[in-house]
């Protein structure tokens, strides 16, 4: 590891000003000091935020938002009582991701901002386009663990469980820059190769993401998070499936469908969320919205599973919504 | 607003004393607590926290010593395996050596300290509760049932000392 | 057994204490004032000619002291035979210094055309990674036959034949202590080593070799060992921490890193096996033919000489197995816990369990028809002893019934068979003046053979455990002991201790009859004395013997034991059934692993609670190999070089386990004892390949069985 300057802001104002060429956030640090390790990541400066006050608070502000700062861990928010109360869904995307350590440390915003983890990408060996090479290895390669939606160039998979979960649930991320602030809905906030070959997101180097807000959910929504990963703890998703479901009577009035470990970026099918507005749940229409779901799926070499790996996890998911309606309903 | 060069002197809280140590800025909690502060018994079994071998208690949550800095974990509680026994064993080191947990050692100490930070908090834990909470601690030699068994054990052996008091 | 007051019971054990406190030194917690860092630069390419080695960048990093290269030392070589392979070396002051020097070492490649698939490499314009032994084909390594009956009439015999190509893939030992090593030279030059090793004999034998010096003269001291399973036995880094230490005159330490572990340790080998099985309708095996082909890599190392230790199971009157082993621009394999048995149990007992299928027939029916028995031949001739196959199965059987059956689950079942060895073994046991007893063994503990040895002594001497005092001394203070592997350690030094303390309960005898009007032969011990058979004596504490014997012409009391075979291994047949229930998601296919059961005849258990932790901890790795390990590589680099990617199972991953321990006991292994060490992963894989076949229909042939075949073969299961 090459060596660095430390310091630490107590404000954003003072972390916005100490950005620049060479400067790098620390937040949990459970993804960059693995990439430092590696050589991958070589910052000259080492910013760290958690010395920022309010940074990592968790809180329900009147507009019915919950407003989650970059810094809170994921165990800090798995526990947090308005999580479970409100947001099921996230719990269960919170308690796939990594180990109990890990999310001891690592944080929600850091979360979202991982690098990919493609082994070629992480490898030293292979000089990747995403590490300013030559071309993706992955293709023609050991291509299993990759894309099956929105590769160019690049096949990388967004290897979040959380940021499937919150874009389901129709989250914004709050960004900060010295001029002034904006707010983005995550839909926007991820990039993909055809965007951009060496960066996952929008933030640019003058940017610090500092929270993240979650609305209400719709009443009578339900949510579910479901995930394959070859071990059953620690691993990445295989696939993941996070949903969003509400309805009127039978009739499906809100659906967020938003795939994991398949693409580039966490990745929302939206036209599965349109065919199941308006309509029951039925058995025939869940099949077709699982059909539908990969109707733009181009696998790769090795990975044709993953696309029996969606359908089967939306299938499950979508018939787990369609049973807790059933449920609420007696 | 604190800045930090090559090598720093910094202070760390390490099972209830104060230390004072230069480290470099590059060395993690897990180099600290080995090669400055001779702590060993916290171990290294990969260096990028997948194994938990090296997990200590930070505020009284298990975490990954490697991955985390040690100029970043001023000001907090570490707890090491060094720390735990008093002056008997405490009844998790004890379950694990009865129960036959124990083998190489290596993902011991890590292991115990998880689940001291897990019995903290739940005294009545399921065999599934055990597993989920030892997840991020691997260990090669035992196939993880006397492990599980031995915290299961401590867990009972908790609640009898608990009632006594 | 009930003639033993302590053998047989679950004694835990004492090494656990220092292990749960932190307290236990192993290799890397070893510092010293003034020791420097090793550090390794390594080939990024699989096959390549070094044309130049440009150090002088790391030269001036501050704080580097040594830098070794092809140019200026024999350990490097300039042509590169795998990714991974050791280019220089260096030693600095502080790890940080050392790894930063090792990245500015710049070297400069020509590449040249590697081959990295076994099969593909046999063929005559397949590059040569090293000299064939063969005629016919290239790269060749080690080629043998084994064979009886007529091939031809066995298969003209048979009215069906399963015909399969099995795949293994490399299986890292993972144990969770990296490779770690310390070498110190002092004033007199007598150089010391530290090191995780499973053998610090063979350690001080190599190094001795390598530098010229006689063995008095090298120290190996193995601290405690994190976990070795095999991929612990022969030097790694030793060599080069030895002669930095000594250019520089200053203790070095290496430590491999997890990455370094993947890329250049000895790992369990990856094999193809091409097998054809024959059998009668009436479920009479009559033929079997199989080509064999492991890859060795860049140098020899698979383990190709254990067929006879893992096969004959069945009767097969017309066999012929072909045994090759393979150069590729790979990675050296080595031994990993019970070496060459699991790959092979994998494929045969998947044939088996196919053919059984095909005849309509109970696969433990089938196996019970065919299992051989005492007086039926081994694959190479011997004659089988009693041993304990058909009770494996027979409780096996009693399993399965109480099994209920439920959609989307399986039931597997196979066999196994292991051999553990012997090897070199001496203690040094010594009466201290208060009746306590010391056991010197330079044997590395992994298993916890340190705690039976003492259980051994206590019994023998009818005096309580505490009193026993067993360490692992180092190589110039304890006798000589084998490597601890081949499941020889407890069952070799075993006989070694007893040995020595029937020696020892005779020179007390002997002294014994100084003091008492009894001849030695009348003599035992009870309670913690030495009395008269005939109870014409109340005894003589053997406290009180010890410490007149050490003021008397007597001296004190020290015996030795020593024991070994030529042969290696020992005559001990270890027979396992295993029975695993998995469940298969019908929308993902998903595998759980709901239990695994495990019927082994491990002769006589001196600790219960320790041989079920061997067999418990053989399940989850055999199961690890089974279904989600395996190194995978592009153009012989490996990608999954960390323990995210290669992935061991965790808490969650790992079943309900049943050890069920059948005890026949061995003829002549001390108190009837067989290895255990090994023998419970062989044949996991099989039996979770079979289990899955009984899920789904669907035969995997390939590990890790993934189950990128079951989702997308299957499609929806739930009409299953």
């Amino acid at each position: 590891m090459k060596t660095f300057e430390y310091i630490t802001p107590e404000t954003i104002d003072e972390a916005l000003e100490l950005l620049g060429e060479g400067a790098q956030i620390l937040a949990g640090g459970t993804d960059l000091l693995g990439e430092m390790k590696r050589g991958l990541a070589t910052p000259k400066r080492l910013i760290n935020l958690k010395g920022i006050q309010g940074l990592a608070d968790i809180r329900s502000i009147p507009d019915g938002f919950l407003t989650i700062g970059s810094l809170a861990t994921l165990s800090h928010l798995a526990e947090h009582p308005l999580v479970a109360q409100h947001y099921p869904l996230l719990i269960e995307a919170l308690q796939r991701t990594a180990s109990p350590q890990i999310r001891n440390i690592a944080t929600v915003g850091g979360n979202l901002c991982q690098r990919p983890r493609c082994w070629y990408y992480r490898h030293s060996a292979f000089p990747c386009i995403r590490k300013h090479g030559e071309g993706c290895f992955a293709m023609g390669g050991q291509d299993r663990y990759h894309a099956i939606f929105g590769g160019h160039r690049c096949f990388i998979v967004h290897p979040s469980d959380l940021a499937p979960a919150l874009m389901a649930l129709d989250a914004e991320v709050r960004i900060a820059h010295a001029d002034d602030s904006r707010i983005v809905p995550l839909t926007d906030f991820f990039v993909g190769p055809r965007d951009s070959l060496t960066q996952e997101n929008i933030l640019t180097r003058q940017e610090i993401l500092t929270a993240i807000r979650i609305p209400v959910p719709p009443d009578n929504a339900y949510g579910t998070y479901l995930k394959v990963s070859e071990r059953k703890a620690t691993d990445f998703a295989l696939a993941s499936v996070a949903v969003s479901i509400a309805w009127l009577d039978t009739q499906v009035t809100h659906a967020r469908v938003v795939l994991g470990g398949v693409a580039p970026v966490p990745w929302r099918v939206k036209q599965v969320e349109e065919m199941l507005i308006g309509d029951e749940l039925s058995g025939k229409r869940i099949e077709r919205a699982c059909e539908r779901a990969v109707d733009d799926a181009t696998p790769l070499r090795h990975n044709r599973y993953k696309v029996a790996l969606v359908k089967g996890l939306l299938r499950k998911a979508l018939h787990a919504a369609h049973r807790s309606r059933e449920k609420g309903e007696k | 607003m604190n800045r930090y060069g090559l090598k720093e002197k910094i202070e760390l809280r390490i099972n209830h004393a104060t230390h004072h140590i230069e480290v470099d800025v590059r060395d993690t909690l897990l180099d600290a607590l080995r090669d400055q502060l001779g702590l060993t018994g916290t171990k290294r079994g990969c260096d990028m926290g997948e194994c938990g071998a090296c997990t200590v208690l930070m505020d009284g949550k298990p975490i990954n010593s490697c991955m985390l800095l040690a100029v970043d974990v001023m000001g907090r509680n570490i707890m090491t395996i060094e720390g735990l026994a008093q002056d008997e064993l405490h009844p998790i080191q004890q379950a694990f050596v009865e129960n036959g947990a124990v083998q190489c050692g290596f993902c011991t100490p890590g292991m115990i300290l998880t689940a001291k930070a897990f019995l903290d908090h739940c005294s009545n834990p399921t065999d599934d509760d055990v597993r989920q909470a030892i997840s991020g601690n691997l260990c090669r030699c035992t196939g993880y049932r006397k492990i599980v068994e031995a915290i299961l054990d401590a867990a009972s052996r908790l609640r009898r000392g608990k009632r006594h008091v | 057994m009930s003639e033993h007051w302590l053998l047989g019971k679950r004694v835990p054990r004492p090494d656990a204490i220092p292990k749960v406190t932190g307290e236990a030194v192993y290799t890397d917690d070893i510092t010293f004032p003034g020791m420097l860092y090793g550090a390794v630069v390594r080939s990024p390419y699989a096959c390549a000619s070094i044309r130049s080695v440009d150090t002088s960048r790391a030269e001036q990093l501050p704080g580097v002291r040594a830098i070794l290269t092809p140019t200026n030392s024999s350990l490097f070589s300039t042509e590169i035979l795998y990714a991974g392979q050791k280019v220089a070396a260096l030693a600095a002051t502080d790890p940080h210094t050392a790894q930063e020097a090792a990245s500015l070492i710049q070297v400069e490649y020509q590449r040249h055309r590697a081959v990295f698939d076994p099969i593909r490499a046999m063929s005559r314009d397949a590059p040569v990674v090293r000299p064939s032994r063969s005629q016919e084909f290239n790269n060749v390594c080690s080629h043998q036959r084994k064979e009886r009956g007529d091939l031809e009439t066995g298969f003209a015999q048979a009215d069906i034949i399963v015909e399969n190509t099995y795949r293994v893939g490399i299986a890292h030992q993972a144990y969770m202590e990296p490779h770690a090593c310390v070498a110190r030279f002092d004033v007199s030059g007598k150089l010391t080593v530290w090191t995780s090793i499973q053998g610090q004999f063979n350690v001080r034998a190599s190094l001795a070799s390598m530098l010229g010096m006689p063995v008095h003269d090298v120290r190996v001291i193995a601290p405690e060992i994190g976990g070795a399973f095999g991929g612990k036995t022969s030097l790694i880094m030793e060599p080069i921490a030895v002669v930095l230490a000594k250019i520089t005159g200053a203790p070095v330490k290496i430590v491999m890193s997890r990455q370094e572990e993947f890329i250049d340790a000895h790992p369990g080998p990856g094999c193809i096996i091409h097998v054809k099985t024959a059998a009668r309708q009436d479920g009479t095996l009559t033929a079997e033919w199989a080509e064999i082909i492991y890859d060795t890599g860049a140098a020899p190392g698979a383990p190709t000489g254990n067929f006879d230790r893992t096969r004959g199971l069945y009767r097969i009157p017309n066999f012929r197995y072909d045994i090759y082993s393979v150069y590729t621009h790979k990675l050296i394999p080595g031994a990993y816990r019970a070496p060459g048995a699991l790959e092979l149990t994998f494929a045969f007992e998947s044939q088996i369990d196919h053919l059984a299928g095909e005849l309509g027939q109970d696969p433990i029916e089938f196996r019970l028809k065919n299992a051989v028995d005492e007086g039926d031949l081994t694959v190479d001739g011997k004659v089988y002893p009693t041993i304990g196959l058909r009770e494996s199965l027979h409780q096996a059987r009693e399993q399965i019934k109480a099994v209920e059956h439920k959609p989307h689950r399986g039931i597997g079942v196979a066999c196994g068979k292991w051999m553990n060895a012997i090897g070199a073994s001496g203690v040094i046991l010594t009466l201290n003046e208060d009746g306590s007893v010391n056991l010197t063994s330079g044997a590395v503990d992994l298993t916890g053979v340190n705690t039976v040895l003492a259980q051994i002594v206590a019994e023998e001497l009818s005096i309580s455990l505490d009193q026993i005092h067993v360490q692992t001394r180092d190589t110039d203070v304890a006798p000589y002991a084998a490597l601890s592997g081949g499941s020889r350690t407890t069952y070799g030094m075993s006989l070694a201790t007893q040995n020595a303390v029937r020696q020892l309960k005779k020179d007390l005898f002997e002294f014994a009859s100084q003091h008492m009007p009894v001849s030695p032969e009348a003599f035992t011990v009870a309670d913690g004395k030495v009395v008269p058979r005939d109870g014409s004596h109340t005894g003589i504490p053997i406290r009180e013997l010890a410490r007149i014997a050490m003021y008397s012409a007597r001296g004190p009391l020290t015996v030795t034991g020593s024991a070994s075979d030529p042969s290696w291994l020992a005559d001990s047949y270890i027979f396992i059934t295993q029975v695993a229930e998995v469940e298969v998601d019908p929308d993902t296919g998903e595998i759980t692993v709901l239990r695994v059961s495990s019927f082994q005849d491990v002769g006589f258990a001196l600790n219960p609670m320790l041989v079920e932790g061997q067999i418990e901890g053989g399940i989850v790795q055999g199961l690890g190999w089974g279904y989600l390990e395996g190194l995978v590589f592009d153009k012989g680099v490996v990608l999954n070089e960390n323990l995210t990617e290669y992935k061991i199972p965790t808490a969650l991953d790992a079943p309900e386990l049943v050890p069920v321990l059948i005890e026949i006991p061995s003829a002549d292994g001390p108190y009837g004892i067989k290895g255990v060490g090994e023998p419970s992963m062989v044949v996991t894989p099989a039996v979770l390949a079979n289990a899955i076949h009984d899920a789904t229909g669907i035969r995997l042939t390939e590990t890790p069985l993934v189950q990128d075949d079951l989702s997308t073969r299957q499609g929806p299961l739930g009409n299953m």
